[in-house]
């Protein structure tokens, strides 16, 4: 155990060194996302300008969903990117190089390879939740865990989503939309799913376990919706394994010769 | 200049190649219809709690916003196509074939564009019928006028990702530019909510960019009386920024292309 975190570890400092060695387009590359992320809020701004309230949510309470997805998306780029290629990886049999190592697979293929904009992203993510935070005037050290609960929510349905790469070929393309769009999706307001709406955000596209419990839980005090938000993580992140496991017995070797340097 | 028998050649191999891939065109298809749900359920919400006061009907509203996601859903991703032919140096074969690299690009995603349109103006319509229940208020004909235009509009929106796409000659990245495109689309063009419930002074900014021309504008004819643009104007504003897209497009790949010269490739 102790091993695969001091693994972990210098693969991450590998992973930000080579980041920053670029330092020039890194800052470009962080600018640019940062303005991105600027101008989509803007725009809930001009909604909320218009239309005071939608099904309770406030302009505050769309920062803390949009900045708590940032987050994780960040986190995600940087900590496991290798999660968002997964399907690639599989089409051109690159977990072979992994399935040859000692270390866990998973690990590998999480932090085997990162997005340089990831920390712009961490870095944004917390400044939004925390002005979110002060408008809310929510319990800071609530809003850290449930921030990390939303991004194992979210890692956990990238991870799920990408190993369908193991039975569907060429379904990169598809897959990166798929993830995007749950951020998106995961980012409205709660009172929009309503119905058999509600069903599908429960169920096979959790998004409701990344922000509408847990900011339930973070903004009414709620306990039965922290332990729903807390039992909905493990969930996912249960069932994100159990599939990868299944998809890795059919993996096929691509035979691909190649040097990793 | 360029031979239109080559694009249409291209065009329709791309639009073929897309219909054949019958999963990613199912899971956008699927994932679009999801997002147009969702939207209608946004502004029947709002229009449920009566917050504000709604200058349209409801149902025009949602198809309003039905129609504005399914223009961002039509298109294919181009810019990444252009993006992977810059990262893995294909693009230098592709600049010595007897057609431009740019237009060739450009046709493919049309092609592209027009299989998924095929699907959309059929399955998604129905879909967004069925679930809105009703036709918008000005009929069927305003619904054909919206999507008869949001065709050229979603060509405009290509010629930009193209433009997106070439800047990975300077950045090595064309996700960053397209990005921050696509946010000012999604703004200033409307896609939540019809422009004409913008304050003022973001209306006239909007109407100074090409977005209005790919998105507000052509679908705007499905709000009936309280469309604010006739048809000679879209077609105008269309026209307009059509030749000027076409023009900055040339600027910006003729300088990116003597990039690669110096470059050395």
């Amino acid at each position: 155990m102790g091993g695969n975190i001091r693994y972990a570890f210098d693969m991450l400092k590998a992973n930000m060194k080579a980041a920053t060695s670029m330092r020039g387009a890194y800052l470009t590359r962080s600018i640019f996302n940062m303005l991105n992320h600027t101008i989509y809020l803007f725009m809930w701004v001009i909604i909320f300008d218009r239309i005071p309230s939608i099904g309770g949510w406030r302009v505050e309470h769309i920062m803390l969903a949009y900045g708590v997805g940032i987050f994780a998306w960040g986190l995600i780029s940087f900590l496991a990117y290798g999660f968002r290629t997964l399907p690639r990886q599989i089409d051109q049999g690159e977990l072979d190089i992994y399935l040859t190592q000692p270390k866990p697979v998973l690990l590998n293929i999480a932090l085997g390879t990162t997005q340089t904009v990831g920390p712009a992203e961490i870095i944004f993510g917390t400044i939004i939740l925390s002005i979110a935070g002060y408008m809310t005037g929510v319990s800071f050290l609530m809003l850290a865990f449930l921030a990390i609960c939303c991004s194992i929510v979210f890692a956990s349905l990238v991870l799920a989503y990408g190993s369908l790469g193991f039975w569907l070929k060429d379904f990169h393309g598809s897959a990166e939309e798929i993830y995007f769009n749950f951020f998106i999706m995961a980012t409205r307001p709660e009172a929009v799913f309503s119905g058999w709406m509600l069903v599908i955000v429960l169920t096979v596209m959790p998004i409701s376990f990344m922000t509408h419990i847990p900011l339930h839980a973070l903004l009414d005090d709620s306990l039965p919706a922290l332990v729903f938000a807390v039992a909905g993580t493990f969930f996912c992140a249960a069932s994100a394994y159990a599939i990868f496991s299944v998809g890795l017995k059919r993996y096929e070797s691509g035979n691909r010769f190649g040097v990793r340097g | 200049m360029v031979n239109p028998r080559k694009l249409y050649v291209f065009a329709s191999t791309s639009f073929r190649d897309h219909m054949s891939h019958r999963l990613k065109l199912g899971v956008r298809f699927c994932m679009c219809v999801f997002f147009m749900f969702v939207f209608i359920e946004f502004w029947q919400l709002i229009a449920r709690e009566n917050l504000i006061d709604i200058p349209f009907p409801v149902a025009d509203i949602c198809w309003y916003t039905s129609l504005t996601q399914m223009m961002l859903f039509m298109s294919p991703r181009l810019f990444m196509t252009i993006e992977e032919d810059v990262r893995s140096g294909d693009i230098a074969y592709s600049l010595i074939r007897p057609m431009p690299y740019l237009w060739m690009r450009i046709s493919e995603g049309i092609g592209n564009m027009t299989a998924n349109t095929l699907v959309y103006y059929t399955l998604g319509i129905a879909c967004v019928y069925v679930y809105i229940g009703e036709l918008p208020s000005g009929g069927m004909s305003a619904l054909i006028t919206a999507l008869f235009f949001l065709y050229f509009g979603s060509v405009l929106h290509i010629l930009y990702q193209a433009m997106a796409g070439i800047t990975a000659l300077w950045l090595q990245d064309a996700e960053m530019a397209y990005r921050i495109y696509q946010k000012i689309l999604i703004v200033l063009g409307g896609l939540y909510m019809p422009l004409t419930l913008y304050p003022d002074w973001l209306q006239t900014w909007a109407f100074l960019t090409p977005v209005v021309a790919m998105m507000f504008g052509p679908v705007q004819f499905v709000l009936g009386e309280n469309s604010p643009l006739d048809i000679q104007t879209v077609v105008l504003l269309m026209i307009c920024w059509f030749g000027f897209s076409v023009l900055l497009m040339g600027v910006i790949y003729r300088s990116c292309v003597a990039r690669i010269e110096i470059n050395g490739g």
